[in-house]
């Protein structure tokens, strides 16, 4: 990869961007030119007939300059027996039996954006977990945005039969304008757990595009938590398929926009056989002229009898300027389920800020107490106490 | 030391441009506990509100100071910090934030650095067995889905932990069973025994008699339409149990033909 130095790295998302790249010695050409296409092919929009609350459309990509450092890396080396934590060209070179089938799978294409990353990345962290592997510890991912560098973090994980794994991805950094466009791709086989977990802390001026998704096997389960405190622009694109019955897919979402800041969520729970399970839990709290929105649909085919569906959304307005849009999307084509949708839209109590008060709190404080304590139900949904101190004092620095 | 004391005078105050208090005079001595009694309506809470400064009553005129310091006017964390402590009628649901955090914040908060976090926990649990309250509390979201004896006792623990120069207690005794007020007795003589409330000035505010049963009152004020029209010893909140409001009223109304 040493070749690909920003002086001879042509840029924008263009078709013969990607075959300079490759003749300059990116692998995995032909699937590359696949994901091109499909990135060609793709609209912009979530879903028919939707579009992004932050039209998508402006970005700038003719001159998408992809950094050649991989931003994202393992924080610290994983040396577990029946664990592959490494890069993709490691991956590729040296469990090829395991990382084939899992790169092959391609979810990322099936967004525009996920697509773009798939054409385009320069690498990516590949993680397997053999059957009936349970990892104790968190495998932390970090990435770091340069100044004016774009960058595509793609992260794939599969885990076998009754495996478990946390994967904890912390990311930060400012790119100053620049677009990190990430895709995560988690496979949970038979019994599998897989809990992925992001903080998302960039500057001000960092624009940053996810696309996650995940299929769930049989008795399986898939938690995708993300915490959304930093960025311009914040676009998380959760999907989950819960693939087989006994599958559980979970999505706990936290978001805090304030100043100018832009955060468009959508998450997608399939339920595309009988006797499966979702959960979404969506805090939402915008301040400033913040604008947010978010999406959450659930579907559960025709035949999917016996399934239960939990999806609940709440928003907090802090400012008149904020704006939050929740919009619930239940497609329910079987008889025998169970679905249930709760959503709140509030701002601030006084009477809450003045019992606050009263104790002698002053304003600032009470305001603070009461979107941390409105925050924490979802806060208390990330796995582990270190992501849960470490977010609960990053909302409260946030909040000044 | 003519200044000591919560002092209320010629108060007069609006709600929604409605005047309901009609110029009120009441003094709470330190260490001392008044009532202040009267049928619904009458205007106790709105003076309960008024003196820890919520937004929605408007001050027409009067002053309420405490030791000498001028309460109207400042917001309501300052007037606590002053000394000042009210327990709600009808206290506010956090969610989210846990008893234990909150109490901490707010002792914090009115007596800044005072105890070691050592000496806090043990504070803290000292009250919670006072009050007959289990730990398991203190992880808890503040007064979410509390039943409403569990609202009083979480007040009458924020009262024993914050240690007030000077507490107003809205109908705290109002929809308790007798356990409850039982432990709210408890927990207000508590405080009075110990060297933190010895000084602590009550004002008890209640429509029943039966709280100062526990916590016997040095003189009682009796309000009606927003106005005090009877001062008096104990024995008046006897006299209440005995024959309501209707006669006072009546007195009242032949004193003013």
């Amino acid at each position: 990869m040493a070749s690909l130095s920003p002086t001879s790295a042509p840029a924008g998302a263009t078709a013969s961007a990607l075959d300079a790249l490759i003749a300059l010695g990116l692998p995995d050409a032909d699937a590359r030119r696949a994901a091109f296409a499909a990135f060609e092919a793709l609209p912009v929009a979530p879903a028919p007939g939707t579009r992004w609350k932050h039209d998508l459309r402006k970005l700038d990509l003719g001159s998408l300059t992809v950094a050649p450092a991989p931003i994202l890396a393992l924080t610290e080396p994983v040396n577990v027996a029946g664990a592959i934590v490494c890069d993709f060209a490691t991956a590729r070179r040296e469990h090829a039996d395991v990382f084939g089938p899992a790169y092959d799978r391609a979810f990322a294409n099936q967004t525009k954006f996920g697509a773009l990353t798939r054409a385009f990345a320069p690498d990516g962290i590949f993680i397997h977990v053999a059957d009936g592997v349970k990892l104790t510890e968190p495998i932390r991912l970090g990435i770091v945005a340069i100044e004016g560098e774009d960058a595509l973090p793609y992260v794939i994980v599969s885990a076998g039969s009754g495996a478990a794994v946390e994967i904890i991805e912390m990311a930060g950094g400012d790119t100053g304008g620049a677009l990190v466009c990430a895709a995560t791709e988690l496979v949970a086989g038979d019994g599998a757990r897989i809990t992925y977990s992001i903080l998302q802390q960039y500057g001000p001026e960092t624009k940053a595009i996810a696309t996650r998704r995940a299929t769930i096997g049989h008795n399986a389960e898939v938690h995708i938590a993300f915490a959304a405190i930093g960025a311009r622009l914040c676009v998380e694109d959760i999907a989950e398929r819960a693939i087989e019955p006994g599958a559980s897919a979970r999505v706990t979402g936290l978001f805090f926009a304030d100043g100018d800041q832009h955060v468009d969520v959508v998450s997608d729970l399939q339920h595309v056989v009988g006797s499966t399970s979702s959960d979404t839990v969506v805090k939402g709290v915008a301040g400033g002229r913040a604008q947010a929105r978010f999406l959450g649909n659930i579907k559960i085919a025709a035949h999917a009898h016996g399934s239960e569906a939990m999806l609940r959304d709440d928003s907090l307005l802090l400012s008149p300027q904020a704006h939050i849009d929740s919009i619930p999307a239940l497609e329910i084509s079987a008889n025998d389920v169970k679905a249930f949708h709760g959503a709140t839209v509030g701002a601030l109590d006084d009477e809450n800020l003045f019992y606050i008060m009263s104790r002698g709190l002053d304003r600032t404080t009470a305001e603070r107490l009461v979107t941390l304590g409105f925050l924490e139900p979802a806060i208390a949904r990330f796995s582990s106490e270190t992501v849960r101190e470490h977010l609960r004092s990053a909302l409260g620095a946030k909040l000044g | 030391m003519s200044e000591r004391g919560l002092r209320i005078s010629g108060l007069r105050v609006a709600v929604e441009g409605k005047e309901i208090l009609k110029g009120i005079d009441l003094v709470v001595e330190p260490g001392r506990v008044a009532a202040l009694m009267g049928p619904n309506g009458s205007g106790k809470s709105t003076l309960a509100f008024t003196m820890s400064g919520h937004p929605k009553y408007e001050v027409l005129g009067g002053s309420v100071t405490l030791d000498g310091e001028e309460l109207l006017g400042q917001a309501p964390d300052k007037r606590a910090r002053a000394g000042l402590f009210l327990s709600f009628q009808y206290p506010a649901a956090i969610p989210g934030v846990s008893v234990a955090n909150f109490i901490r914040s707010a002792r914090m908060a009115v007596k800044p650095g005072d105890l070691p976090p050592a000496k806090f926990r043990q504070l803290v649990f000292d009250k919670l067995d006072t009050l007959d309250m289990d730990p398991a509390f203190l992880g808890r979201y503040v007064n979410d889905g509390f039943s409403g004896g569990e609202k009083k006792r979480l007040e009458m623990l924020q009262l024993a932990i914050l240690q007030p120069k000077y507490a107003v207690l809205d109908e705290t005794d109002s929809g308790l069973d007798v356990d409850a007020l039982q432990a709210v007795g408890t927990s207000v003589n508590a405080l009075r025994a110990s060297d933190e409330g010895k000084d602590t000035g009550f004002l008890i505010i209640t429509h029943y008699p039966r709280i100062l049963a526990h916590v016997p009152a040095d003189v009682v004020h009796i309000m009606m339409d927003g106005r005090i029209v009877k001062t008096g010893g104990p024995e008046l909140a006897n006299e209440i149990e005995r024959e309501g409001y209707d006669r006072i009223r009546e007195e009242v109304a032949g004193g003013v033909a």
